[in-house]
């Protein structure tokens, strides 16, 4: 099954909401902390769920905080995986 | 800890003939060397000095010695097979800190033609003189999986040695991801040792400069890289320096660190000391190297407390030049101390010497306003 980046943005909101309780409707260029209330226990958490969710487990080199500082990004990294 | 009893031992590890009061707390020493991880140079010093110790210390120093050596020994052995195999999986790595100050280095006392043709080479430590407990190795970001390959192909897991159970906790997924992402590091990976006294091998991989940000000039530290024995690999003699500078400064300028008790073991301050000491550094080279990467602030603040701890290098007047040089290229008032969890900065407000003769050092520290 091929998926789609829509498809992956939904997903990713749906993890969201499971992660901070509410609804998540998020943009690409959405910072992570600022825009989306991620601290740094949430994008661990995310991380872990994105991992089950698509039965994945992110490389040491790929997880890198430095790079991971959009929702754009999660979905890169995703995408990359899935 | 007294002021007599910490400069007996600086007078010791300086290889000067201690001159304090007397009498020494002996129970308060002991258990100082052991915390700071310099109990058996302390010995050798005392030795070559000549220095009475009584005769309950010397037994206990010598036993230490003894499992010391042990240890390094099976640790230089894993170095070798970690670092075969690195090398077949095509990986540009070398060893960090302890694995290498043993072996030896070119001594720039001697005439720039006797260095550079015959180099008389000086270990800076005898075999089990420094302790170590864990192999560290820098790598680059990209060669993080091919690493992750090697370490696993060897049997290795990430995870913690736990004493009581006497086997290995690997981590969660999670624990992993946290350290990455929180830590900016690799869960260290640990591999449970088949015989010997040592139950365990912990081997951390780095892929960052210590105190500079990911991946900083981490390509130009490996480059240059020398061959210290068969797959042990090191870093070029002065930016292997630098990098205990580098290393130094991350545990005196994070709070976690500082919390861990980790910015003032006097082990770390002794390795910089001497290679000083034994002249085993290009000053012009380093001066070059500080500037060129930005990290004058960063030396001269290590290097400074270095001086501070070991006042014997008042008299080094080559070395002395080389801190007026460095300092005059400064911007920097002092180190400053990051909480990022608290998103809070500190300065510290007392100096190395008053620090280390404390156990617990946060209380040294006053919040920036």
């Amino acid at each position: 099954m091929e998926h789609t980046r829509e498809w992956l943005v939904q997903r990713l909101e749906e993890i969201l909401k499971e992660i901070l309780g509410h609804e998540a409707s998020v943009k690409e260029s959405d910072l992570l902390k600022r825009d989306v209330g991620v601290d740094s226990l949430a994008l661990v958490t995310l991380l872990c769920y994105l991992e089950d969710a698509f039965a994945v487990t992110f490389s040491d080199s790929d997880l890198d905080p430095g790079a991971l500082r959009t929702v754009g990004d999660v979905i890169r990294l995703a995408e990359k995986y899935v | 800890m007294r002021t007599r009893e910490l400069n007996l031992i600086l007078d010791v590890l300086q290889e000067r003939k201690p001159s304090g009061e007397m009498p020494v707390d002996w129970y308060s020493v002991l258990g100082f060397l052991e915390i700071n991880k310099i109990a058996v140079v302390f010995y050798h010093c005392a030795k070559k000095l000549a220095y009475c110790l009584p005769q309950t210390v010397e037994r206990q120093l010598r036993r230490m010695e003894a499992a010391q050596t042990e240890r390094n020994a099976v640790l230089q052995e894993w170095a070798g097979v970690l670092g075969m195999a690195m090398k077949d999986s095509g990986i540009t790595f070398v060893f960090l800190k302890g694995t290498i100050l043993q072996y030896g280095f070119k001594r720039y006392s001697q005439s720039p033609f006797t260095y550079s043709r015959y180099p008389e080479l000086h270990s800076v430590y005898a075999a089990g003189e420094r302790t170590s407990n864990d192999i560290d190795i820098l790598v680059s970001q990209s060669d993080l999986d091919a690493v992750h390959r090697v370490m696993q192909g060897l049997g290795f897991r990430q995870g913690v040695w736990d004493d009581s159970a006497g086997n290995i906790r690997p981590f969660t997924r999670r624990e992993t991801v946290s350290r990455r992402m929180n830590r900016g590091e690799i869960a260290p990976y640990v591999l449970a040792a088949k015989a010997g006294a040592e139950p365990f091998i912990e081997v951390d991989i780095n892929f960052s400069l210590s105190s500079l940000p990911d991946g900083a000039h981490v390509e130009e530290f490996l480059a240059e890289r020398w061959e210290a024995r068969c797959g042990v690999f090191a870093m070029e003699q002065q930016k292997f320096f630098l990098h205990l500078l580098l290393h130094q400064y991350k545990e005196i300028s994070l709070f976690s660190m500082i919390e861990r008790g980790k910015d003032a073991l006097l082990y770390k301050l002794f390795d910089i000391y001497a290679m000083i000491r034994n002249e085993l550094l290009c000053y012009d080279d380093l001066l070059a190297i500080c500037r060129r990467l930005d990290i004058t602030d960063t030396c001269c603040c290590v290097l400074s407390d270095v001086a501070n701890v070991f006042d014997s290098l008042r008299q080094d007047k080559t070395f002395q030049s080389f801190l007026r040089r460095l300092k005059d290229t400064c911007n920097m008032a002092g180190c400053y101390v990051t909480n990022t969890e608290q998103g809070k900065e500190y300065v510290w407000a007392a100096g190395i010497k008053r620090r280390i003769k404390e156990f617990c050092h946060t209380g040294f520290l006053k919040e920036r306003t």
